[in-house]
């Protein structure tokens, strides 16, 4: 009862939330500035993740709380990880260049070159709100409403830039891929449910636990062809390999502040629904297997493990080739989610635990990253800006060179956060890769867990080219000698408490391991 | 008689959905398509699923398939540029029947087989081409369709209930969030196109 009152205030704070900037911003003659509202934004999201983790009381929640009538269910890992996606997007909320800096108020014109759109926290907000209904939820009309106003959202972001072409043709190859990918996602609801009657994820599990593989084949086998067709829409959702080709086009089409968005946030609530799903099919004993000429076939893990396979190989391989950075990062993205799909394939305790630790690692490493990337535009092109019309961002790797000597915090900085994201052993990409790595071994995976060691070689050679052009590559001016802040100073905290958080999680790993390793416990004691 | 009926519904809407897209000229394209929903909704009020055909036939009928028949005449889209793209999307036809057809192979032998009793040849068509694909004899009944499952409260067992007081209750009473959902994903949508395509003052 307590627990589903406190869930209520915080979809209660994130919609007044939405119904406040939705005023703010309509307001005719009030002159808030953009960036002022994403600070309300981000004020919200805080809240909201107070408020979450106030929830949480593992006591109380046990092996989870079902609310609103059992559409929706409460657990330790949905609101851990409410918290989490909470912090994060707040910190996503942060890296505006300083357009309402007092300092700037004269150079306002030349600032034009920064876009600041006043709906953006707005759509963050809708995306939230969408993301933390997914997490907890337990239905199948449940699990396909969130996932829509999360990725609805998602979409009037990707096209929220509307003068620029690239935008928008991305924002538009998103639109109709991931309407394809909810199609899909549809079609597989509609199965389990013309089979089994039943849209209750608990009561599906329960029903497929009833009699072995063969009563499974003979009765059962098209409700779990409509599962493994709902995963591959999810697969589709957080581009893994097979249906990763729209990935690297959005995320290097749309503006970097967007993608900082989109790299990050809809993956995370969509990994942590595989995750429940995993671990309910995990309990029913016969898992999801189909006799395949006598012989049981597990479709659901064999699809995890394929797919994570196809990531890690294509993520790698094929990044090698990029020399625009955003694509460079899509598919280091795809590589890091074939580590993930493998660690949740794999299914033991400590493998859960160490997805979960590979989540929270990667997502505020590749925030960095963006982060990172976001300033680096500001201190080269927030006064001159782009030849190419590409306002602000970074766009080639090539733009970076030489970038150490004029900005060596910033240097050091992406390259502690690509050393992470290579997983170089100090710092906290590399617990995450070694966590997931042990866990396969441990359990036997001993093929994948070659090829994940072999490509993670093979891709921190692409993260050791971005260091090389960095430090070493000729340094060309392009910057004029403008005295003025070029980027907020929220911003660079953000930069720095982040690059802290990487860079000496060795010294104190015990507040996140032990918090992975607890929700790890959860789903598999209680 | 009965299947009959929705066999030619069937056809007929599978029809009209071909020529939605063969057609060249986009209004009488926005036509088939009313003529789709309206076979569409004709074989659901066949099928017993009231609520559902009529409101086909008001949300997409009367609204969105009109909407776009208004947008398609105003847009004034010039012929011979259709016609140019249409030959050119001819070239992928084998490709569109073999994903289409192995569609409809996976589709029919994954649906629930249950269909028993219905009539031979000239009455389910459709069903004796099935069992002859699927090796089969599968034909299926229209009778029974449950409109609503009643929980043991008491207040449910007193009255039957009409379908759309079956989906009110349990949309209002069961599913309350859904509804709560779904209006915001509406907001979302009223917002977005406005989002995407309002200019403010300092734009001009």
């Amino acid at each position: 009862m307590c627990v589903s009152m406190l869930y209520f205030a915080l979809t209660v704070m994130l919609v007044l939330g939405i119904f406040s900037l939705m005023t703010a911003v309509a307001l005719p003659n009030v002159n808030i500035s953009p960036v002022l509202l994403t600070r309300v934004a981000s004020i919200v999201l805080l809240y909201a993740a107070a408020l979450s983790f106030n929830a949480l009381d593992i006591q109380a929640i046990g092996s989870g709380v079902g609310i609103y009538s059992g559409l929706f269910q409460v657990s330790s890992v949905s609101q851990s990880i409410d918290t989490f996606i909470f912090l994060v997007g707040a910190m996503i909320l942060l890296p505006w260049a300083p357009v309402t800096n007092s300092v700037m108020a004269g150079a306002r014109s030349v600032f034009s070159a920064v876009p600041t759109i006043a709906e953006y926290p707005l759509m963050i907000l809708f995306t939230t709100c969408g993301a933390t209904f997914l997490v907890s939820s337990a239905d199948l009309v449940s699990v396909y409403l969130s996932i829509e106003l999360q990725s609805f959202a998602v979409y009037i972001l990707a096209t929220l830039y509307r003068d620029s072409e690239s935008a928008t043709s991305a924002g538009l190859k998103y639109f109709l891929l991931g309407g394809l990918s909810s199609a899909l996602i549809l079609l597989g609801s509609v199965l389990v449910y013309a089979y089994t009657g039943l849209t209750n994820l608990e009561s599906i599990f329960t029903l497929l636990s009833v009699g072995g593989v063969e009563n499974l084949t003979t009765g059962l086998g098209p409700c779990i062809i409509g599962l493994t067709i709902m995963v591959v829409g999810f697969l589709f959702k957080v581009s893994a390999a097979p249906f990763h080709n729209w990935s690297p086009d959005v995320y290097d089409g749309v503006p970097t502040i967007v993608t900082t968005w989109l790299a990050i946030m809809p993956k995370i609530s969509i990994f942590v629904l595989l995750l429940e799903l995993q671990s309910g099919f995990g309990f029913t004993g016969a898992s999801l297997s189909l006799l395949v000429d006598g012989v049981p076939f597990d479709v659901w893990k064999n699809l995890l493990l394929v797919s994570s396979l196809l990531s890690l190989i294509i993520g790698t391989v094929v990044g090698l080739a990029q020399y625009r950075i955003k694509r460079l990062f899509a598919y280091s993205t795809i590589s890091h989610v074939g580590f993930l799909l493998l660690a949740l394939a794999v299914n033991s305790e400590e493998s859960i635990e160490s997805f979960l630790f590979y989540i929270v690692q990667y997502s505020i490493t590749n925030l960095n990253a963006f982060l990172i990337l976001l300033a680096f535009g500001y201190m080269l092109y927030s006064t001159v800006g782009r030849k190419d019309g590409y306002g602000t961002d970074v766009q080639f790797i090539s733009d970076l060179s030489g970038q150490f000597r004029a900005n060596p915090l910033l240097g050091l900085a992406l390259t502690l956060t690509l050393f992470s994201m290579a997983g170089v052993p100090p710092l906290v990409g590399f617990f995450g890769k070694q966590m997931v790595l042990y866990s396969a071994v441990h359990s036997g995976y001993y093929f994948m867990s070659l090829v994940a060691i072999i490509v993670s070689v093979i891709s921190a050679s692409y993260y050791l080219k971005i260091v090389r052009v960095i430090h070493f590559d000729a340094y060309t001016n392009v910057q004029d000698a403008v005295q003025a802040p070029k980027m907020t100073n929220v911003h660079s905290f953000a930069i720095a408490t982040l690059t802290m958080a990487i860079t000496l999680f060795v010294f104190k790993p015990s507040i996140i391991l032990n918090s992975t390793s607890l929700l790890a416990l959860t789903l598999f004691h209680y | 008689m009965n299947t009959f009926l929705l066999d030619l519904l069937a056809f007929g809407a599978v029809l009209s959905g071909v020529l939605v897209i063969t057609s060249k000229n986009p209004v009488i394209s926005v036509l088939f398509l009313i003529s789709v929903f309206v076979n569409a909704a004709g074989y659901l009020l066949l099928l017993g699923v009231g609520f559902v055909g009529i409101s086909y036939l008001i949300v997409y009928v009367g609204a969105i398939a009109i909407l776009f028949l208004f947008v398609v005449m105003m847009l004034n889209i010039q012929l011979t540029e259709i016609v140019s793209v249409g030959r050119e999307y001819t070239k992928n036809l084998p490709l569109g029947f073999i994903v289409g057809s192995l569609f409809f192979f996976e589709v029919l032998s994954v649906l629930p087989a249950s269909y028993s009793d219905a009539g031979e040849l000239p009455l389910g068509l459709f069903n004796y081409i099935n069992g002859l694909f699927l090796g089969v004899n599968s034909s299926f009944t229209s009778s029974d369709v449950h409109m609503t499952f009643s929980g043991p409260g008491a207040d449910d067992s007193f009255t039957g209930f009409l379908q759309i007081e079956a989906i009110g209750q349990g949309l209002y009473t069961y599913g309350s969030l859904w509804l709560l959902l779904g209006s915001i994903i509406l907001l979302l949508a009223m917002l977005g196109p406005i989002t995407l395509c309002m200019r403010s003052a300092s734009d001009k």
